[in-house]
């Protein structure tokens, strides 16, 4: 029998689990090259973005992993196919000084991680030093939720969503760090084509959002793809004492496990749809060049209020109903934007106690499916009411703003913000809601769990 | 040229109160019933139609998991075993 190579078995493995498998679902060409402000990325074999090396060109086609560390091989696939690497590498002696292509790691973080170097470049002496190494890591979206960059006292990005000064294009959508290989299709599905159909798709979800009297909401938007939807499926039940929705189990699964990963395009296409709804305002008479903002933290009940009482949104001719993973980030754009268009807005923020609302927001996710991760929602209530405060103190004299407050279950309007809402610790509220989600977990859907603690595994488990 | 340039930044008192009555208003029945107001999300994502540049992309789909009766999985879980069977083929030799 010819005995073959380490590196044809090595080869004949990847193409079998990754590019075959991978195929239908590519959008954009192995090998693009997109140059976003957090970084240049490309385009891998399995339609996954993952940062270039150096930064400039393609590494997708000079650079064929040996042993696939860059796969996005999370799940049993990803485990068969490591177990397998390590088998092929323990029977094939490796060569002398060639670098270790670390199959093991795959499944932990496949998409952070650098495509390896190639076979051929094993006899060239190493280039990249260590720390080089760890900052291509970095090239994912990892925001640090408290910095200020340009000093107008609001940090400039949460988590989750986009930058908050920026409504993409121009520049792309970013890309989560550490998604397994479902969350990563998703979000590079998603990504994808609003970045080669922007206009399109904000056009489209003007339309939705016309329905509601021009609100504009994040998730909402989540609504435009197919996996979040499922038209495929058969229509939601209905309880019959409360005539409430029964998702579909399938339909409740996807929103609780894929809302993180589809966030970021979701916020984008919102904010470019609200932005062509200001543009229609400011050609309106002056009394209808009005807007309503809301932040607030997630579940606090700001959405709802907007809900029960259409009054409001009526009374305006946008409303910005900001998501609280957004941490208060996009005030000062939502600002900037009206005062280019000659726009009155008014800025609303619900203070709430959130280890009350993280049990409802538990709970809402049964009823809707949707579950926010418990690291953006210890984030939304601990940076934004502090960046919602920063903001009014800045631009007082320049717009109208609403404090309310719902702590303790009751209805206020409060002169000033609830000081309680900043005082919050985010590590601290983290730390709570993690050990909630430990607490109920036997009684949880798993994957409602599984959506509330996905961000152990993309940001960090509490400290 | 004159539509772009608002009158006031700030709207007046009576109009900002309005505003907050409507919004205690909003926030209390919220908090009274919230379930009420999660179900409409449910029934506005139900009337959403799919994006027509995402209609006709392949699904990603979530991967079966046990009895490998998935397609692509059943298929992959035969290639391992191939593999595998090489692999002893291999040490064999």
């Amino acid at each position: 029998m010819t005995l073959l190579t380490r590196a044809e078995v090595l080869n004949d493995l990847r193409r079998i689990f990754f590019e075959d498998a991978a195929s239908d679902r590519k959008v954009a060409k192995a090998g693009e090259v997109h140059h976003w402000k957090t970084g240049d990325f490309t385009k891998n074999k399995e339609g996954q973005w993952v940062p270039v090396a150096g930064g400039k060109k393609s590494a997708a086609k000079d650079t064929k992993p040996a042993a696939g560390p860059a796969k996005a091989a999370g799940g049993e696939i990803g485990k068969m196919v490591a177990k397998a690497q390590k088998d092929v590498a323990a029977m094939f002696p490796p060569a002398p000084k060639e670098p270790k292509a670390d199959a093991g790691a795959a499944p932990a973080a496949p998409p952070a991680a650098p495509p390896a170097p190639p076979p051929a470049a094993a006899a060239a002496p190493a280039e990249k030093p260590p720390e080089k190494k760890a900052k291509e890591k970095s090239k994912f979206f990892e925001p640090d939720p408290t910095v200020d960059e340009n000093g107008d006292g609001v940090a400039d990005s949460a988590r989750v969503g986009v930058p908050g000064m920026e409504a993409p294009p121009p520049g792309g959508v970013p890309r989560l760090p550490n998604l397994n290989e479902r969350e990563r299709a998703i979000e590079s599905k998603f990504a994808d084509a609003y970045e080669h159909n922007a206009d399109g798709m904000a056009d489209e979800f003007l339309k939705v959002a016309a329905k509601d009297n021009y609100v504009f909401e994040t998730d909402a938007a989540k609504a435009l793809m197919p996996e979040w939807t499922r038209p495929d499926l058969p229509e939601d039940g209905k309880d019959p004492k409360t005539g409430f929705t029964i998702l579909h189990p399938e339909r409740a699964e996807a929103r609780a496990s894929l809302n993180t990963a589809m966030h970021g395009t979701a916020n984008a296409i919102a904010k470019k749809a609200f932005l062509k709804r200001l543009d229609e305002i400011k050609d309106m008479p002056e009394e209808k060049r009005k807007i309503l903002v809301t932040s607030g933290g997630v579940a606090g009940g700001k959405g709802s209020a907007l809900k029960a009482k259409p009054e409001l949104k009526s009374s305006v001719s946008a409303t910005w109903d900001a998501a609280g993973e957004a941490n208060a980030t996009e005030n000062p754009w939502v600002l900037e934007e009206c005062e280019k268009r000659g726009i009155r807005a008014t800025f609303l923020f619900v203070a709430a106690d959130p280890k009350a609302t993280w049990p409802g927001a538990v709970k809402r996710a049964k009823g809707i499916g949707r579950m926010v991760d418990a690291k953006v929602f210890a984030d939304s209530y601990g940076h934004g009411g502090k960046n919602f405060k920063a903001f009014h103190d800045k631009n007082k004299g320049k717009a109208d703003f609403v404090f309310a407050s719902s702590a303790d279950g009751k209805a206020t309007i409060t002169p000033e913000m609830d000081p309680a809402a900043l005082e919050i610790d985010a590590d601290e509220l983290y730390k709570h809601a993690s050990a909630y989600m430990e607490e109920q977990k036997k009684d949880l859907p798993p994957h409602i769990y599984a959506g509330g603690t996905a961000g152990r595994r993309i940001w960090g488990e509490p400290s | 040229m004159m539509k772009t340039e608002a009158k006031a930044a700030k709207a007046d008192p009576a109009e900002k109160k309005e505003i907050e009555k409507l919004f205690k208003q909003g926030l209390e029945a919220a908090l009274k019933d919230p379930e009420k107001f999660w179900d409409e999300e449910n029934k506005r994502t139900a009337k959403t139609p799919v994006s027509k540049f995402l209609a006709t992309l392949p699904m990603v789909h979530k991967k079966s998991k046990g009895k490998g009766k998935g397609k692509g999985k059943g298929k992959q879980e035969s290639l391992v075993s191939e593999l595998n069977d090489l692999l002893d083929s291999v040490k064999d030799d």
